[in-house]
């Protein structure tokens, strides 16, 4: 065999509870989770309180398996959500790695109220993690403001990390996150996908440094060099909605397959539409008018469906404010658009009304824009100047399918 | 006098907003119900706040119909405008949300759709987000800025029941060497959302010429222009020419009419 060794690791991540509810104020479920390969573990806390507190998370011990081999630290990450309206503050910083040093997660208001979180454990690769069952504990704590302890939850902790010959060499494809596996080869090999793969970049690591940098799988990537390697996965940025799966298969440079893993990916529905980091300032134009900067509008759609955006710009000037009407100026806009990797312009200086109008109209089939530019004009009417004084803007912008 | 009136209005407009975006995404955008009239139906759009701010959101509905062009143009009503009693049988909740980072939200709604219902409904609902609050800068100089953005997730009501497809192609006119007019009717009580596209024929039934294929979307009961592209060369006009205009509906057959061309 070419490949001497071709090490597949996959990884799952299981939890469990080892003690019951514990005492007043802190309660963790479920009582045993456990979670698939590549996929991630999800536990509800939940808080009751009557005076403020901050609630932490730390492992009691680094994880070891059973030869007492040490998992390195810094691989369990945690996302928290709030399950419930909440007065106080999640400072866990989204990803941020669980270790054996206690960190503060959440800190509650003067009061003390209530609250429910969710916690969702994942995996980080970037070096090589040595296949096997690691344990340990994950312990949730709860202070008062003075550091006092008023109530302790240990929730025991799993990871499974496996390695060839397992019946799951597989990778599950969540959005905006990256999975991985282990390689190791002695001689070039050629990996390419098959089947209904989504559109995913891949890259390689060795030795804990970038060997190659993300790179699309369309046309395969050949690895020519020996060595250990994680080969880490990730979505492209425009993946389609739906569910995918698919083979990453390795062939060696006779054509012969060496080995494969399974992909899999869901993808759920997205569709929404962001101003970015506006800045609104306006300027005297040529006309004694006033020009403002480009609104830009981002808009995340992986429906593969035609879209629409309306936009509405009323403006309160002076004059206006004065007599209930905006007969004194007049309303222009021009809008670009991103397309296929250049901006164009997709309307000249047009007569804007206050009221809803078009502003973009998409044809995904020719073009599937995921940005805009709008710039306002304001000039005043039978050539006059604008009056000094306040001037009130309302902008809106909505996004709808045809 | 005016130069200085002048001066004060680049003073005041000389004024920076830096926002901070943050915007919420929706998984369903577009739903069609079909339930029969005298049933109930329900359904979950999850909102999710896709940014590291918290953000609220304001979540309401109206009604729409499509207007010309007829290229997915909308216009929106209040509650009620078309829909009889919409009030009494359309719920969405909650109205409000605040969604924390990464934070996800099921909004419900919920048809208890009449017995009496004559024709469809076409309703929207609104996830709205202020961009800025107040966005207004204090003083004697003071510029204010809102911005506002809204994403729309449309609910096409169709019971089975009592829903009427029927479209039809009435005229074709050739309006340029390169471009043909056809007139479609929108017969039906629903929307006509399809594509529409035409061959060119001679009389013995070769095919000279294809349009583009464009999409389309009609109001019930309306009657409208579309213009359609020849692709590749054009065709002079000859009253020898016949039009095969084929309508392909989202839901429902595939409707063909053949049909003389006329010129303009």
């Amino acid at each position: 065999m070419e490949l001497k060794r071709a090490v597949l690791a996959g990884f799952g991540l299981a939890l469990w509870t080892t003690v019951g509810l514990c005492s007043a104020g802190l309660v963790v479920s479920p009582s045993s989770v456990s979670v698939s390969s590549g996929s991630v573990g999800e536990v509800s806390v939940r808080v009751s309180g009557n005076q403020a507190y901050y609630l932490e998370q730390f492992l009691s011990a680094p994880l070891r398996d059973s030869d007492g081999h040490i998992l390195q630290s810094g691989i369990l990450q945690c996302v928290v959500s709030l399950s419930s309206p909440a007065v106080g503050d999640v400072i866990w910083p989204a990803g941020d790695a669980v270790t054996t040093m206690p960190k503060r997660l959440y800190i509650s208001d003067n009061n003390g109220h209530s609250i429910s979180l969710k916690l969702i454990y994942s995996l980080s690769l970037g070096s090589n993690i040595t296949p096997g069952h690691y344990r340990g504990e994950l312990i949730y704590r709860i202070k008062d403001e003075q550091g006092r302890v008023l109530s302790v939850y240990r929730l025991a902790l799993r990871i499974v990390v496996e390695g060839i010959g397992s019946s799951n060499r597989s990778l599950r494809l969540l959005e905006g996150r990256v999975s991985g596996v282990e390689l190791v080869i002695d001689s070039p090999v050629r990996l390419l996908g098959e089947g209904e793969l989504p559109a995913i970049e891949v890259r390689f690591l060795k030795n804990g440094a970038v060997f190659l940098p993300w790179t699309p799988l369309k046309n395969g990537i050949v690895l020519k060099e020996a060595g250990n390697y994680i080969m880490e996965v990730r979505l492209a940025s425009d993946v389609m909605a739906g569910s995918y799966s698919g083979r990453l298969v390795a062939y060696d440079m006779h054509g012969k397959e060496s080995f494969s893993v399974n992909v899999s990916a869901d993808i759920e529905e997205r569709f929404s539409l962001d101003v970015n980091d506006v800045v609104f300032v306006m300027r005297p134009s040529e006309d004694g008018g006033l020009v403002s900067s480009p609104v830009e509008i981002s808009i995340s759609n992986n429906l593969g469906r035609d879209f629409m955006i309306y936009g509405k710009l009323n403006v309160i000037s002076p004059e206006s404010a004065r007599r209930k009407s905006s007969a004194d100026i007049r309303l222009e806009a021009k809008v670009m658009v991103f397309c296929n990797g250049k901006w164009r312009q997709y309307r000249s200086w047009s007569p804007v009304y206050m009221m809803r109008q078009v502003v973009y109209v998409s044809d995904v089939r020719h073009c599937n824009a995921n940005k805009l530019k709008v710039i306002y004009r304001i000039s005043p009417k039978n050539k006059k100047k604008m009056l000094a004084g306040e001037y009130e803007f309302n902008v809106s912008f909505y996004l709808m399918p045809k | 006098m005016r130069k200085v009136l002048f001066l004060t209005v680049i003073f005041v407009f000389g004024v920076h907003f830096m926002l901070w975006a943050a915007f919420a995404s929706i998984d369903k955008v577009k739903i069609r119900i079909e339930d029969p009239t005298g049933s109930t139906a329900s359904g979950i759009i999850t909102l999710e706040n896709k940014e590291d701010k918290p953000i609220e959101v304001k979540i309401y509905p109206m009604e729409w119909r499509y207007v010309s062009p007829y290229d997915g143009s909308k216009d929106f009503m209040p509650l009620g405008s078309s829909c009889p009693d919409i009030a009494n049988w359309f719920q969405v909740y909650p109205e409000y949300v605040r969604l924390m980072p990464g934070e996800r939200q099921s909004v419900h709604y919920k048809l208890n759709i009449p017995d009496n219902l004559k024709r469809p409904c076409y309703l929207v609902i609104f996830f709205e987000t202020d961009l800025t609050g107040s966005g207004s800068v204090s003083g004697k100089n003071r510029v204010g800025l809102q911005i506002f953005t809204r994403i729309g997730s449309l609910l096409l009501v169709e019971p089975s029941d009592i829903v009427v497809r029927s479209a039809d192609a009435v005229s074709v006119t050739m309006s340029a060497a390169d471009r043909l007019t056809v007139t479609l009717n929108n017969k039906g009580n629903a929307a006509l959302i399809g594509s529409v596209s035409v061959f060119v024929m001679d009389r013995d039934g070769n095919i000279l010429a294809r349009t583009e294929k464009k999409d389309i979307y009609m109001p019930p009961q309306a009657k409208g222009d579309v213009e359609l592209n020849i692709i590749g060369s054009g065709l002079g006009f000859s009253s020898a020419y016949t039009a095969l205009v084929t309508i392909q509906p989202e839901v429902g057959q595939p409707i063909s009419v053949e049909l003389p061309i006329s010129s303009d």
